[in-house]
Formats: structure tokens, sequence, C-alpha cells
């Protein structure tokens, strides 16, 4: 079984890198690459949410801007090796919109692999006209992970295969990634490819405390900016707070908290 | 050795009275106002009874003619002169007779009654007999021909003589004597604002013979007849010219004679101790109000001014130049009421024909348009535009830059006196500039939801004047495009934008830097660009 995931992630990663850029939007947790969560189950697919029922929410201040502060809230279930997550999200007030997504697929020990949709509605009422009613729009994309060897994952997030309807606010392509685990560090890189311009990375290095903490740092280019984050766990609870600096813009600002599920993830 | 003796016999003799100036070229009609004037440095009275004036026709040996005899009671003490000449002299000459010289080659002599001989000889002489030592420079109509100094004796006509504005009656060369330059009085700035400090500038020359010492000579400077400053000039050596300043403070407003005065004891020449020019402090009759200076459409540069006086005002004789104020364009007639715009063109047609909703009767041709630059030189200014009444006294004076400006956008006076771009390609002729209402915030985007194709624009309103730039960015913070960059900026204004931009959520950053500031005014304004799939 694990050789067949291989034979079939493996391309699908190295195919998928030439595409677009990918970044949360509507489900967006604190911690930096897809972990165990239904926030990141639903906002890139990578499937790995906790066995049994767990409850994650998010609230994040983007760049500074008040107007825009998205706050999710969503469930994930896993029985064997199926998972799923549901989730409702809000962004901004009069110029915002509201986001319903769901997310369904395959996650066993050493790969995984998920589809994802999101509906959103713009607030405004003076939003486009759309075949799906004014200022409404659908997403719909997929995303995969795998385990060659203990200590190295390798994933890819392609959210935004499918779109109808209003323009999402932000264009999301792809994001291929790398981490290299072992000994209570971790280190990371991604690239996310920008059709008709520029690639675009981010790397950063995680400290694991034993099962209760992490920290970590993280740094990206276009403008070069930098973050950090803490998570703080326990049986039943997780706490993710995340920083991001800008140089010209303001911070972005991320907090998450999940409840229920194991401690775990790719 | 023979030679030798008979060019000194024609030089002037020792202790006797000299040949001191010729007028034989008066400006005009010459009746009456030729002369020659005698001048004795010899130690004691001379007498000039017997002595012979004569004049020489140079086309040909020993043409001499009689034209005056000494008499009896003619005597010349040393310092003393003695004036031969026309009736219309002043002051009245000694000796009142028709001189009648011809304008060279020829000459005059002296002869003595024991005698010896003096001869003066101007022009390319052929005959040795009309000239000492060599023949003077022949001068032009309105000059005299003067012995510089009064006592001067090289042996030479071409050495003692020389070009003079004609001084019967008064030595040629003064012993103590301040002179001003003439044409060197300015203003600098030319054109100073009202309030601001000027100078006043010059050049004085040290026309007598004997050195100037320092602070001698006091400049006074007056506007009109009000004292404006003074500055006392530093020594002058004979013949030595300086350049003196005086500072002062550009009020009030307004044009006015500028007088320069020089004050020094003992100046034996008062007329060359003052000179005049007009000059203005502050602003002209006319302002200008937009500059086209790269046409995109055919329509030929233009200028558009703005009549500021209060009054009706004939632009007829107003001049229009660039920075090397070559061309000094004239304006055709027109009056142009108060308050009101006119266009001054380079292609009056071509211009009506791309604005033909223009007012004709204000939009005036100009010949001899002088061709505005499009690039900026190294301290970032593209040209000048200047406006000057008819006697040149400097109207109104705009220095503009090109840099960030695209073809056939304007230069614009907006409010506050900052200039601007304009907001549309092709400017507003005959259109005052657009008044804006305050904005809420530093930065807008209008309007804030836009749609593929759709036109937008970029409105600010920050504190000061400044260099500022406008920035993209998506909602994950990556730069996407610039909407424009380090434009000169009015405190408020706008700019149209076309936003090329896929859908999205999208944040315009705003940095404005004010002249010598080095850090930026950021604002941030979110906006969404909206579409389809």
């Amino acid at each position: 079984m694990k050789g067949a995931i291989a034979r079939v992630m493996v391309p699908a990663i190295v195919l998928a890198a030439f595409c677009g850029e990918v970044q949360a939007q509507d489900f967006a947790a604190a911690v930096p690459v897809m972990g165990e969560g239904a926030l990141s189950l639903i906002e890139h697919g990578v499937a790995a949410t906790p066995p049994g029922a767990a409850f994650e929410g998010g609230v994040v201040r983007w760049l500074g801007i008040d107007d825009f502060t998205t706050r999710s809230l969503a469930v994930s279930g896993r029985w064997r090796s199926l998972t799923g997550a549901a989730g409702l999200s809000a962004t901004g007030g009069d110029e915002g919109w509201r986001s319903a997504g769901i997310a369904s697929g395959y996650a066993g020990s050493n790969a995984g692999a998920a589809l994802r949709a999101v509906f959103r509605q713009d607030a405004a009422p003076e939003a486009i006209e759309t075949p799906l009613g004014r200022g409404a729009g659908l997403e719909a994309g997929t995303g995969a992970w795998i385990r060659p060897r203990p200590g190295l994952d390798v994933w890819a997030s392609h959210p935004q295969i499918y779109m109808k309807g209003a323009a999402p606010p932000l264009n999301r392509g792809l994001e291929t990634g790398i981490r290299l685990a072992g000994d209570g560090i971790s280190a990371w890189l991604a690239r996310r490819a920008a059709g008709g311009r520029e690639a675009r990375h981010r790397g950063g290095v995680a400290l694991e405390f034993g099962t209760v903490a992490s920290a970590w740092i993280e740094a990206r280019d276009d403008p070069l900016r930098t973050g950090y984050g803490i998570e703080a766990r326990s049986r039943l609870v997780a706490v993710a707070f995340a920083l991001e600096t800008h140089p010209v813009l303001g911070e972005t600002a991320r907090l998450s908290l999940a409840i229920g599920g194991a401690p775990g993830g790719p | 050795m023979l030679s030798l003796a008979l060019v000194a016999a024609l030089c002037a003799p020792a202790e006797r009275p000299v040949i001191a100036e010729v007028l034989y070229d008066p400006a005009g009609d010459d009746t009456g106002n030729e002369f020659v004037e005698l001048y004795s440095s010899a130690s004691a009275p001379v007498s000039l009874a017997g002595l012979r004036l004569e004049a020489g026709d140079g086309s040909g040996p020993g043409r001499w003619t009689l034209r005056w005899t000494g008499g009896t009671g003619d005597t010349l003490r040393r310092g003393e002169r003695f004036l031969i000449g026309g009736a219309k002299l002043v002051p009245a000459p000694d000796a009142i007779i028709t001189l009648d010289l011809q304008n060279g080659p020829d000459a005059v002599r002296l002869v003595w009654p024991h005698g010896a001989i003096e001869v003066l000889g101007w022009g390319a002489l052929e005959f040795g007999e009309y000239f000492c030592g060599e023949a003077a420079a022949d001068v032009a109509s309105g000059f005299s021909l003067a012995r510089v100094p009064d006592d001067a004796g090289t042996g030479s006509n071409a050495t003692d003589f020389r070009a003079a504005s004609p001084s019967p009656g008064r030595a040629n060369q003064t012993r103590r004597n301040a002179a001003v330059v003439a044409g060197s009085l300015a203003l600098d700035p030319e054109q100073p604002e009202v309030g601001a400090p000027a100078l006043v500038r010059a050049r004085i020359h040290n026309a007598g013979r004997d050195p100037i010492e320092a602070g001698a000579v006091t400049c006074i400077a007056f506007r009109d007849d009000f004292e404006i400053g003074t500055a006392a000039a530093a020594a002058l050596a004979a013949g030595e010219t300086l350049a003196v300043q005086i500072s002062t403070v550009a009020a009030p407003e307004g044009r006015f004679e500028l007088r320069l005065v020089l004050s020094m004891a003992g100046d034996e020449a008062a007329a060359d101790d003052t000179l005049r020019a007009p000059a203005r402090f502050g602003p002209g009759s006319l302002e200008i109000t937009e500059i086209q200076f790269h046409p995109a459409s055919g329509e030929g540069e233009w200028v558009e001014v703005r009549n500021r006086s209060g009054v009706a005002l004939d632009l007829g004789g107003f001049t229009l130049a660039d920075r090397a104020d070559r061309g000094g364009a004239l304006l055709t007639a027109t009056v142009l009421m108060p308050e009101s715009l006119a266009v001054l063109a380079q292609d009056r047609a071509s211009l009506l024909a791309t604005f033909p909703s223009l007012d004709t009767a204000r939009v005036i041709a100009v010949q001899s348009w002088s061709a505005l630059n499009n690039s900026d030189d190294d301290a970032g200014i593209a040209d000048v535009v200047r406006l000057r009444e008819r006697d040149g006294v400097p109207v109104a004076r705009v220095e503009y830059s090109a840099a960030g400006l695209p073809a056939g956008f304007t230069r614009e006076l907006a409010g506050g006196g900052f200039w601007t771009a304009s907001s549309f390609a092709g400017g507003s002729p005959l259109a005052p500039p657009p008044v804006r209402p305050p904005l809420e915030s530093a930065l807008e985007i209008v309007p804030r939801r836009l749609r593929a194709g759709m036109p937008a624009r970029i409105e600010w309103s920050i504190p000061w004047p400044a260099r500022a730039s406008v920035t993209i960015y998506d909602l994950e913070g990556a730069r996407v495009t610039e909407a424009f960059t380090e434009l000169s900026v009015t405190p408020r204004g706008e700019r149209s934008w076309d936003a090329r931009l896929p859908p999205g959520l999208y944040v315009a950053v705003l940095s404005a830097k004010p002249a010598g500031a080095t850090v930026p005014l950021t604002a941030t304004r979110a906006f969404r660009v909206e579409g389809t799939r």
C-alpha cells in the first residue's frame, strides 16, 4: 500500500510544483507547517486530523488591518484512516466575507490525501453578481503528504483547482514543501510558484520541548520578512500563537486553539 | 636719424599746451558739435597768440587748411583747458568756429609761432606728415579721440589717444572717479519673493588715475526714492573693476526703479555715479498656472496664465522665454480681464483643434516659441518658463521637473502654491485646477470595489508636499505592483490609475516623504478587485 501511494504522490507533487501559490485565508491556523487540525485540513487539504473528534478555532489579524480580521471555527473527526472536517469563518465587516468549508480524505501513518471545498459569500451588498448569486463563490482543491522515511515529510497543496462564481480574496495556487525532523528539532522549506512572477519561498526551524510545547522561527521573501511562533499542548488542548513582521505593512498575528484529539501530525 | 627727428618734431612740444581731445564725428549732425580741446600741463602760463589750428586731408601730401588762430588774449595756465568748436557745445567753447573736420583718415595740428608743431592723425594715413609716431585708431561716430591721461606723451598718437565719450571742457581722465559700470545693476534673485532676502549686485570701476582706498566708496541702493541698503566698496586700483553687492529685503511687493548711487569724497565726475534699472519684488501681474511641455496629441506646447493684477491687462508686449532666456517670444495684444485665464500657445490652430471648446479669444499665439525641455538636468529641473514685461522686468518664473510625468500630462499649479501633475492627459487649458474635498483618511482608492477594466483613482491627503509612491500588496503581504513611484505631489491630490490586477483583496500603501525628511509617512488602504470565475 505504501509503495502504491508513493508512486502516485511523488509525481503529483513534482508536477504541481510549477503552478500558482498558496496561502491561508479563511481557515488559517497559527502553526507554520500543515499540522494536525481541522483548520489545516480545510484550508490546505493536507489530511492529518487527530483521532476522534476535535474542535479548533483561529483568529488572524492580517497585516495589521483591523477591517480584515478572520475568525474561524471547525470540527474534525477521524475513524481509522478516514478523516474529515467542517467549519465556518468570517472575515472583516461590511467589506468582508463569510465562508463555509469542508474537507475529507485518507490519512495513513506515512501518507495522506484529501479534497477540500469552501463556499464564500461577500458581505457587501454591492458585491458582483455571479451565477451562484451576488457575491457568492465556490472553490475546491486538494492536498497530500507523504513520509518516505521517518523524519522526512513532503507535502503539496493546491486548494483552488476549481473555482466558480466570485473570485476569492487571494489567488492560491500550489505550494510544495519538505520538512526534516529529528531529536526535537525540525526544519522546513516551502516553495510557492507565482504565475508570471518569481517563485516565493519560506523556511523555518522549530524546536520541540517534549510533547508539551514547541517554538519556531520562519522567514519568507517578496518582501523579506520574519516571524516566530509558539505552541503549548496538553492532552486535550493545544494553543498556538504566531507573529509575522512586514517591512512596510503591519504585523500578521495568528492565534489558534484546538480541543480534543491527540498530539501528532504529518 | 633725420626720420626720428622728424617724428619727434610732430609730437607735442615740451612746456606747451597739447591737443587733449578731438570730436570729428559727433552722433547725428556734425554741425556745431565738433570740437578740439587744448590742455596745458606746462609749469607756466602759455600765450596762445599766433597759435594756428589746421585740419589735414590725409588723402594727399601737404593738404593743410587753417581753422583757427589764437588771439592775443588767449592764454592757458597749468591745468586749464581751451575749447575750440561749434556753437552747440556745452559748455560754450572759448573759440566758436565751424571746424568741418573729416572722418578720416585725417588729422589736425597745432603750429606754434616759433615753429613747433604737434600733429594728431587718425585712421589709415599714408603720409607721415599727418601723425606723430603712429596714427590713432579711427573711432566710431559719437566718440571722441581723447588723450588719456590728459598729459600723456609717449611719442605716438596711437598710444596717447583712445576712443572716449566726449567730455568737452572736462578732464578726459579724472584723478579721482568711481563709476558704476553701465548695464551691471541687477537683483539677485532676479525676482525675489516678497519678504525674502535679496542682493543688489553691480560692478564699479575706478575710472580715475589715483587708487581708491577701501571704504572710500559707499554704494547706496534705492527702491525709487527709498534707500534699501548700503555697502562700502573694497580698495580699487586705477582702472580696476570689482563687483559689489548690497543686502536688502524684498518688500513691499511691486515694480520699481532700482537705483545705485556711488558716494565718494572728492569724486570728480558725478555723471557716472548713478545707474538705474527697472526691477520687481514678488509676483507680477500674470501668474503661470499650467505648463504643457510634452504634448501627446499634436496640440503643441502651451502655457496657461492668470491675470492676478486686479485690473484688465493688455498682454501685448509681454514676452515668454525658456531657461536660456532666448527667443523672447512676443505676445499679441489681447485684453485679459482680472482673474481670467489665458493660454499662450505655440501652435494656436492645433491647440484649438485639439480642444475645440476653448474660448478662442483667450488662446493667444506666441511668436518665436522657444521649445521647452522634456527631461530633467542633474538638478532635477527640465526647464524654466519666464514671463517678462516689454522692458524686460520679470513677471513670473517657474522651474518645472519632467520626472515621472507621462507624455501628455501637464504641470499644474494646485492649491497652496504647489505644482503637481495634471489629473488627466492633455491637462486642463483655461480651466482652474480641480478643487478636491477633504478625505477622511490619508489614502483612498476610489471606488473601493473595482471591477476588471474599471478606471480607478488614488486620492491622498497628507500634511505637506512630498515625493510619494503607492505600492500594491496582496493579502499575503507580497508586493504586486507600483501604482506610481516617486512623484512630486501636493498635500491633497489624486491620480487616475489603470488597475490591471487579477481579482482579489489588495492593500495599497502610500509612502510620502517631504523634502529633507528621512522617514516617510505611510498610510494603507485595503480595496477589492472583483471578478468571476
